[in-house]
């Protein structure tokens, strides 16, 4: 059975960064403020090879956590310039 | 016959019959240009400080290495090339080493004469001889604005790992042109590493 792996990336800086979001600064608060708190901290994440992954941008991502999702089953993995969101389902969320 | 392993402040040169050897200074340039054959003469030529003022034809070396993150799929320039006119070198690539730890594909892309709007970021190559103080004559910006990419003269494209791409001296950038390196992603929000090595050649 596959699982959905929904993916997205908050930025923390773009100084290396080419083409980031226009409104980064405004995810970055958005999701530092109201949500990362909730969120599970995760050093690694491994991709199964029967796992389909979906990239949504952070607005789109930030508007699928609804019931039954809330933002204790997000995974952030965080990097040098960003963190990286996570929720695996058994379902595709539509 | 001078004796190449004991400099003095004369010197003659003469052929393997013993003949002297005429020589003729090029002053095409601002520097008087004395080529020898010979290593060991040219090395002892250059110990005696002799004069004429013999010197070697330059030819330097640079890097820069460079990590970055792509917030788009889009292709996206990332490396701009200016070899300023009056510069006096010729840029000529070596190659790229491109890398990605994630499971995508980056196409990598080199245009000649793209039209850039704004320059992005001066960067600093570094000379591959450690030490020293021979500085670049070109400038490398990094994440340039374009609106015209240009003239595509060479692609790659690389998956997970790593990737050499040999140019091996085969694009050179004459005084008074410019270059462009982009690079698209298969998904957004990737890093890549990439380093650029070219000779600069003052002939």
């Amino acid at each position: 059975m596959a699982d959905y792996l929904y993916k997205s990336v908050v930025y923390k800086n773009v100084d290396n960064v080419a083409s980031p979001p226009t409104d980064w600064a405004t995810q970055k608060t958005e999701y530092e403020t109201n949500h990362q708190a909730d969120t599970i901290k995760i050093d690694e994440i491994q991709v199964a090879a029967t796992t389909f992954e979906i990239n949504k941008d952070f607005d789109d991502f930030h508007d699928m956590i609804v019931s039954p999702y809330d933002w204790g089953d997000i995974r952030e993995l965080e990097t040098t310039n960003r963190y990286e969101l996570y929720l695996v389902t058994s379902e595709p969320i539509t | 016959m001078a004796d190449i392993d004991n400099a003095t402040s004369d010197v003659t040169l003469y052929d393997e019959l013993g003949n002297i050897v005429g020589v003729t200074l090029n002053t095409d340039t601002s520097l008087y240009e004395l080529n020898v054959r010979d290593d060991r003469l040219s090395d002892s030529l250059y110990e005696l400080n002799a004069s004429p003022h013999f010197y070697q034809e330059r030819e330097e070396y640079y890097t820069f290495a460079y990590v970055g993150t792509l917030g788009s799929k889009n292709e996206t320039p990332i490396f701009y090339y200016q070899n300023p006119t009056g510069s006096g070198v010729d840029l000529e690539f070596y190659d790229f080493d491109l890398g990605t730890p994630a499971n995508i594909t980056f196409i990598f892309r080199l245009y000649f004469t793209p039209t850039i709007t704004v320059n992005g970021t001066l960067q600093t190559p570094h000379n591959t001889s450690n030490g020293s103080t021979n500085a670049s004559s070109i400038n490398l910006y990094t994440l340039p604005t374009a609106t015209a990419y240009g003239t595509l003269v060479e692609t790659a494209v690389i998956t997970i790992g790593t990737l050499r791409v040999p140019l091996e001296f085969g694009y050179a950038l004459p005084p008074n042109t410019t270059a462009l390196v982009t690079l698209e992603a298969s998904s957004a929000n990737n890093d890549y590493y990439i380093t650029s090595k070219w000779a600069e050649d003052s002939d």
